[in-house]
C-alpha cells in the first residue's frame, strides 16, 4: 500500500495467497464446528424424532471430521509457507505452535476416537451409550474451538508486536 | 492386558524400533556434525571419512525429521479408537511419512536455520568452541524434530479424515430405514 491506493502487484502476491488460504482453514475448521454446536445440534433434538436425529447427527460428525481434520492439515502446510515469508521464529510463534501441537491432538481424539465410536454406536439407532459419547464430542469440541479462538487470538501480534515478544 | 495386547501389535513395534533407530542415528550424526568426528574417521580411513563429511548434514537433517513424523504416528495411533481403524491409519501414515520424510527434512531444515526474533549477538558458527558447535547442533536438530512433530500430526490428521469415514461400520437396514 502506497499513499493509500491499492498496491496491486502486493495485493496479488504468493504471500497474501498462502495467508488467506490459512485464514479461510480457520474459518472452515472453527465456522464448521461453531455451527454444528451452537444451531445445527440443538435444532435436531428440538426437531427431529430419536432415530431420524441420530441418523442425520452422525452423519454431520463424519463429514465435520473430514472437513475439520483436512483443515487443520491446511492451516500447518500454510503456516509453514508463512514462517518462511516472515523469515523469523518469535516466541510468540512457539506458544501458537505448542497450542496447534494440542488442538490437532485434540481434534484427531474428537473424530477419529469418539466420533468413531458414536458412529459404531449409533449403526443400530438409538443406543444407551450414545449420550456419554455425544456430550464428550461436545466437550472435546467446545475445548478445541476455545484453543483455535485463542490461536486467532496469538496469530494478530505474529507481525503486529513482533518486538515484543522476541526470543532475546 | 488391553494394553499389552496393544503393544504386540507388529505396525506399533515397528514404529518403536523406527523411532529409536531414528533417536540413534540422530544423536550420532548431530554430535558428529558438532564435533567435527569426520576428521578421525578420515584419519582412519580417508575415502569413507569423505563421505561421512558429505553425508553426515544429511543424516542429521532427515533422521531428526523422521524422529519427529515416527513420534507424532506414535502419540496420533494413541489417540484412535478402534483396531481396524489404527491398523490402517498406522500402516497409511507410515507410507506416507516415508514418501514425505526427505522434502520435509530439508523444509524444515531451512525453517530451523531462521533467527530467533531479537538473534544478533551469536558468534558465526565457524567461530564457535567445539561446546558451543555441539550445542547449537544439538538445538538444531531438536528444532528440526519438533517442526517435524507438528507436520506429522498434520500428515495422521490427514490420513484419520480419509480411514476413519472408509472404515465403515455397516450400521443395520433397520437404523438407516
Ligand atoms: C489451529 C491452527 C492455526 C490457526 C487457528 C491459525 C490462525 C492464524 C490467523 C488467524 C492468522 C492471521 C493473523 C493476522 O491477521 O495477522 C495467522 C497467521 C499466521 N500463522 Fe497461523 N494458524 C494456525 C496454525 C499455524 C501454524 C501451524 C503455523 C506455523 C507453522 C502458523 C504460522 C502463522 C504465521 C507465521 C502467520 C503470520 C502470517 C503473516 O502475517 O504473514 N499458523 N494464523
Amino acid at each position: 500500500m502506497s499513499g493509500g491506493a491499492l498496491d496491486f502487484p502486493t495485493m496479488l502476491s504468493m504471500r497474501l495467497l498462502v495467508l488467506f488460504i490459512h485464514v479461510t482453514a480457520v474459518i472452515v475448521a472453527l465456522g464448521g464446528s461453531l455451527f454444528s454446536t451452537f444451531a445445527l445440534t440443538p435444532i435436531l433434538n428440538s426437531e427431529l424424532e430419536p432415530v431420524a436425529r441420530i441418523k442425520v447427527m452422525r452423519r454431520v460428525v463424519r463429514r465435520l471430521g473430514w472437513i475439520v481434520l483436512v483443515s487443520l492439515a491446511v492451516l500447518v502446510a500454510t503456516g509453514m509457507m508463512n514462517v518462511f515469508y516472515i523469515g523469523a521464529i518469535s516466541r510468540l510463534l512457539m506458544v501458537k505452535l505448542v497450542l496447534v501441537i494440542i488442538v490437532i491432538g485434540l481434534a484427531i481424539y474428537q473424530y477419529a476416537n469418539v466420533g468413531a465410536r458414536i458412529w459404531q454406536a449409533s449403526s443400530d439407532g438409538p443406543s444407551p451409550g450414545l449420550a456419554p459419547l455425544v456430550s464428550r464430542f461436545r466437550r472435546v469440541g467446545l475445548t478445541v474451538g476455545s484453543l483455535v479462538l485463542l490461536i486467532v487470538y496469538l496469530s494478530l501480534g505474529l507481525t503486529r508486536v513482533p518486538g515484543a515478544l522476541s526470543i532475546g | 492386558m488391553q494394553r499389552r495386547k496393544r503393544g504386540r501389535q507388529l505396525y506399533h513395534r515397528i514404529v518403536r524400533w523406527l523411532s529409536v533407530a531414528a533417536l540413534l542415528v540422530a544423536i550420532i550424526s548431530t554430535a558428529s556434525y558438532g564435533s567435527g568426528a569426520h576428521t578421525a574417521v578420515r584419519y582412519l580411513d580417508p575415502p569413507m571419512g569423505a563421505w561421512w563429511n558429505a553425508s553426515e548434514f544429511a543424516f542429521m537433517t532427515v533422521s531428526a525429521a523422521a524422529l519427529g513424523i515416527l513420534v507424532a504416528i506414535g502419540a496420533g495411533l494413541k489417540l484412535v479408537a478402534e483396531e481396524a481403524v489404527r491398523r490402517r491409519v498406522a500402516i497409511a501414515s507410515i507410507i506416507v511419512g516415508a514418501i514425505i520424510v526427505a522434502p520435509l527434512a530439508s523444509g524444515m531444515a531451512a525453517m530451523a536455520r531462521l533467527g530467533w526474533m531479537a538473534e544478533g549477538g551469536l558468534a558465526p558458527y565457524a567461530e564457535t568452541s567445539i561446546v558451543d558447535k555441539l550445542l547449537i547442533a544439538g538445538v538444531y536438530s531438536l528444532k528440526i524434530a519438533g517442526f517435524s512433530l507438528i507436520a506429522g500430526l498434520a500428515m495422521v490428521a490427514m490420513v484419520a479424515a480419509v480411514i476413519v469415514p472408509l472404515t465403515r461400520v455397516v450400521p443395520s437396514r433397520e437404523a438407516l430405514k
